[in-house]
C-alpha cells in the first residue's frame, strides 16, 4: 500500500516534508535509493503510531486502575471487616456486651428427589439428624417425582455438619439468615422481635429498625442482663407465692436515666412470638398504665414541701374521714389522731395526703405532675408506650384522689422515672434504654429544690425503716421507698378483691444510685401474710431480695450496721432534728 | 543502524509483552487466591458469629445460676460478708503471735478475736 502510494506520487513526500521542499535545500534522491528511504520513513511512522497508540492505551488503563477502579479495590480490601452476612442486621447488646439479638447465616436443607438414588436409606439417615420429622415423612418427600422439596429450614450448625458428612447425593443447602435471640425470653419485651424477613415488629427491633439495617455497629442497650435476671426471678417468685396474674419491675440509674432492668411478666419467647398469648406480649412496664395507689404520695408530699404549703414539722388531724360529694376518703389503717407530715407519709395516710394536696391546690398539682413527666407519654425508645389516663375535667375531687394515686393512670416507667427525679436532687433526667456514650451526660431539668429532695429521701428512708415498706429493708443498702396498693378498675368500678400491689424505692438513700420498682398484678394473700396482699407484703420483699442480690454486682458496697446508722442520722434534715415517731 | 534499532525495539516490545503476560497471569492467580482467602475469612467470621451467639446462649444468667448451684454450691453474697479494711483484725508480727494469746495480759478478752489468719497460716506451714 505504502509503496504503491509512493510510486504513484513520486514527487510527494509521505512525511509531509514536501511542503518545506521549496524553501529548504533538501537532498532529493532518485530511483531505488529514494524508494528505500521512503519505505523506511513510512515504516517508522507506522511503528511510531502503533507505539503511541499502545502507550496511550496503557496510560488510559493506568489511570483507570489507579484512580477509578482503584477506589473499588481499596473498598474490597477492607471487606473482611465488613458484613459477615449479606443484608445483615446489626446485633443488639446489653450494657456489658452480652448479645441479646444477632443475625446468623443458616442453611436450609432441600432435595432434588429425582437425583436421590436410595430414598429409603437417605430418609433413615436423615431422620437421625433432623428434628421434628419422621422417617416416613422423609421417605415420602424423597420418593416424590418433583424436582425441589424443602426438607428443613434453618438447620443448626451441628445438623448442617452432620448432613454434610452423610454425603447423600441430591441434597443441597440454601443459605438464609435468621434473627437469633440467645437470651430467650429474658429481655423479650425490650428487645422485641422481627418477622421472617428480618424486619422489626416490636420493641427496640422496631423502633431502631432502620438503624439496625443500615449499620454494622451493634446497638448497645442500657439493660444489665444480670440485674434483669435477678429482678425477673424475684418477681416470678412473688407471682408464684401470691398466685398473681402478672408482674412488672424496673431498675433505673438515677443519675443517667438508664433502664438497667425492665421486666414484664408473663413473658414470651421472641423466637416464636406468634405462639405467645397477647397478654404475654404486652409490655406492662411501658405500655401498661395503672392507677398506682399510695406510691403517688411521694409526689404529693414532695409537691407540698416544695411549694412551702407545709413543713416537716406540720401535721393534720386524720381522725375524721373526708366526705366530698358522694365519696368518703378513709385510711386503710386509721390512726385516729394528729399526725405529723413524716408520719402521714410513712403510715400512708390518705386523709393527711389529701389535706396536703388541697392546700397546694389543683393547678399546682397539675403543674408538678406535668413537670415530672406523668401527664404525657414517656419518651423512652420503644414503640409500645402507653398514654397516661388523666381526669378530664380536673376537678377538686380528682385532685384529692390523685394525691393518693387513684383517678390517674400512668405506666410503671413514668412512675419510676418520676421517683428518680424526686431523689436525684429534684432534677429530672429522661429514662432511656440506650447506653450513653462515655462522657455523654443527659440534660437535667429542675423540678424540685435540693432541699425538698433531701427531705423526701429522709421520708422515703423512714417509710422503709418504720413504715409500710419495712420488708424492703435490705441490710446495709439504705433502701428507701413507698408501698402502694391500688384497687383495680374492672369495668366502671373498683374491684374490691383485685389489687395492684407495688413498691417503689431508691437506694442507697444517702446518695441514691438506683430506683427500683416492683408491681404484682392481682396477688392473693395467704396464711403467711395473714391474708394480706398489699404492697408491703407482696412487692417490698421482692425488692429487698433484688437489692441484696444486685447491689454487689453493680459495685455498691453495703454499709455495716454502725456506718449505716450514722448515715441514717445524716439523712435527717436540719428542720426535723430531734424528730421522734409517736408510739404506734 | 535502523535495522538494529528496529530489532532492539522489537525485542523490547517482545520482552514487555512477555513481562506483561506473566504479571497478568500472576495477578489472576493472586486474585483467585484472594477470593479464596476472602471466602475463608467470611467463613471464619460466620463461625465466630455463631460461636458468639452460642457463648451468649450458654451464658444465660439462669443457666449460670443453675450450674453454680450444682457444681460450686455458691449462693448470692450477703451484706455481712463485706467488711472494710478498718474492720479487719489487726496484723501482728509472727514473733508476737507465738506466745499463747490468753496468757498475755493485754490480750483480747475474746480468744476468738486473736486466733485467726496468722495462726492458721502458720499451722499450714
Amino acid at each position: 500500500m505504502t509503496r504503491q502510494t509512493a510510486n504513484s506520487t513520486p514527487h510527494l513526500n509521505p512525511c509531509g516534508l514536501d511542503s518545506l521542499s521549496e524553501r529548504q535545500a533538501l537532498v532529493v534522491l532518485e530511483g531505488s535509493a529514494k524508494q528505500a528511504l521512503e519505505t523506511g520513513r513510512t515504516r517508522l511512522l507506522v511503528a511510531g503510531l502503533v507505539f503511541t497508540l499502545a502507550f496511550f492505551v496503557i496510560a488510559v488503563r493506568l489511570v483507570d486502575v489507579s484512580l477509578i477502579t482503584g477506589t473499588a479495590e481499596a473498598r474490597l480490601a477492607q471487606g473482611p471487616s465488613g458484613p459477615a452476612t449479606a443484608g445483615a442486621r446489626a446485633d443488639i447488646l446489653d450494657r456489658n456486651g452480652t448479645i441479646l439479638a444477632t443475625t446468623l447465616p443458616t442453611a436450609s436443607l432441600y432435595a432434588n428427589p429425582r437425583e436421590v438414588r436410595d430414598p429409603r436409606g437417605a430418609a433413615r439417615q436423615l431422620a437421625r439428624v433432623l428434628t421434628g420429622v419422621s422417617e416416613a415423612e422423609l421417605t415420602a418427600k424423597l420418593d416424590s417425582e418433583r424436582a425441589f422439596v424443602w426438607l428443613q429450614r434453618h438447620l443448626t450448625p451441628r445438623q448442617h455438619d452432620a448432613i454434610n458428612r452423610l454425603g447423600i447425593p441430591g441434597l443441597d443447602f440454601k443459605r438464609e439468615t435468621k434473627r437469633i435471640y440467645p437470651q430467650g425470653a429474658l429481655a423479650a419485651h425490650v428487645v422485641g422481635f422481627t418477622d421472617i424477613d428480618n424486619r422489626g415488629l416490636a420493641g427496640i427491633e422496631r423502633s431502631f429498625d432502620e438503624v439496625l439495617l443500615g449499620t454494622e455497629r451493634p446497638l448497645q442497650l442500657s439493660l444489665d442482663l444480670r440485674v434483669q435476671h435477678i429482678l425477673t426471678e424475684e418477681l416470678l417468685a412473688a407471682m408464684d407465692e401470691f398466685r398473681a396474674i402478672g408482674a412488672a419491675g424496673l431498675v433505673l440509674d438515677v443519675r443517667s436515666g438508664e433502664v438497667l432492668a425492665s421486666v414484664s411478666l408473663p413473658t414470651f419467647d421472641p423466637a416464636q412470638p406468634g405462639r405467645a398469648v397477647t397478654e404475654a406480649r404486652f409490655n406492662r412496664t411501658s405500655l401498661g398504665i395503672y392507677e398506682m395507689g399510695s406510691v403517688f404520695k411521694i409526689f404529693t408530699t414532695a409537691m407540698a414541701l416544695d411549694e412551702g404549703v407545709v413543713t416537716l414539722a406540720d401535721g393534720y388531724d386524720v381522725s375524721k374521714p373526708i366526705r366530698v360529694a358522694r365519696y368518703v376518703i378513709r385510711d386503710f389503717k386509721p390512726k385516729n389522731r394528729w399526725l405529723s407530715i413524716p408520719e402521714i407519709f410513712i403510715y400512708s395516710s390518705n386523709i393527711g395526703t389529701v389535706h396536703m394536696a388541697m392546700e397546694a391546690g389543683t393547678p399546682s398539682q397539675r403543674a408538678y405532675l406535668e413537670r415530672l413527666g406523668l401527664t404525657h407519654p414517656s419518651g423512652v425508645e420503644l414503640p409500645e408506650v402507653g398514654d397516661p389516663l388523666l381526669p378530664s375535667p380536673w376537678r377538686e375531687i380528682n385532685t384529692m384522689t390523685i394525691s393518693y394515686g387513684h383517678g390517674m393512670a400512668v405506666s410503671p416507667l413514668q412512675l419510676a422515672s418520676a421517683v428518680a427525679t424526686v431523689v436525684n436532687d429534684g432534677e429530672r433526667i429522661p429514662a432511656t434504654l440506650i447506653k450513653p456514650l462515655p462522657g455523654e451526660r443527659p440534660l437535667g431539668e429542675r423540678v424540685f429544690s435540693t432541699k425538698t429532695s433531701k427531705a423526701m429521701r429522709w421520708l422515703m428512708r423512714l417509710g422503709v425503716q418504720h413504715g409500710t415498706g419495712r420488708k424492703a429493708d435490705a441490710a446495709g443498702f439504705l433502701v428507701g421507698g413507698k408501698t402502694g396498693t391500688a384497687d383495680k378498675v374492672t369495668g366502671r368500678r373498683y374491684a374490691s378483691d383485685a389489687n395492684i400491689s407495688s413498691f417503689v424505692g431508691a437506694f442507697p438513700m444517702d446518695a441514691p444510685r438506683y430506683v427500683i420498682f416492683a408491681m404484682v398484678d392481682e396477688p392473693k394473700g395467704h396464711d403467711g401474710t395473714f391474708g394480706y396482699a398489699t404492697g408491703g407484703w407482696v412487692a417490698a420483699p421482692a425488692v429487698r431480695r433484688t437489692v441484696e442480690r444486685m447491689a454487689p454486682l453493680v459495685g455498691l458496697e453495703p454499709r455495716s450496721g454502725q456506718v449505716a446508722e450514722g448515715l441514717d442520722q445524716g439523712l435527717i434534715p436540719a428542720s426535723a432534728k430531734g424528730f421522734t415517731l409517736a408510739a404506734h | 543502524m535502523t535495522r538494529l534499532m528496529a530489532t532492539v525495539w522489537l525485542l523490547a516490545a517482545g520482552i514487555a509483552a512477555l513481562g506483561l503476560f506473566s504479571v497478568k497471569h500472576r495477578v489472576q492467580g493472586l486474585e483467585r487466591a484472594l477470593v479464596q482467602e476472602r471466602q475463608a475469612i467470611q467463613e471464619v467470621r460466620e463461625g465466630i458469629d455463631v460461636l458468639q451467639a452460642e457463648w451468649s446462649y450458654l451464658n444465660r444468667p439462669a443457666e449460670i445460676a443453675r450450674l453454680a448451684s450444682k457444681h460450686l454450691g455458691f449462693v448470692p453474697l450477703e451484706a455481712e460478708q463485706f467488711i472494710g479494711f478498718e474492720e479487719l483484725p489487726p496484723w501482728r508480727a509472727p514473733g508476737v503471735d507465738s506466745s499463747p494469746p490468753n496468757s498475755s495480759p493485754q490480750g483480747p478478752a475474746n480468744p476468738a478475736d486473736a486466733t485467726p489468719l496468722l495462726a492458721s497460716a502458720e499451722t499450714r506451714q
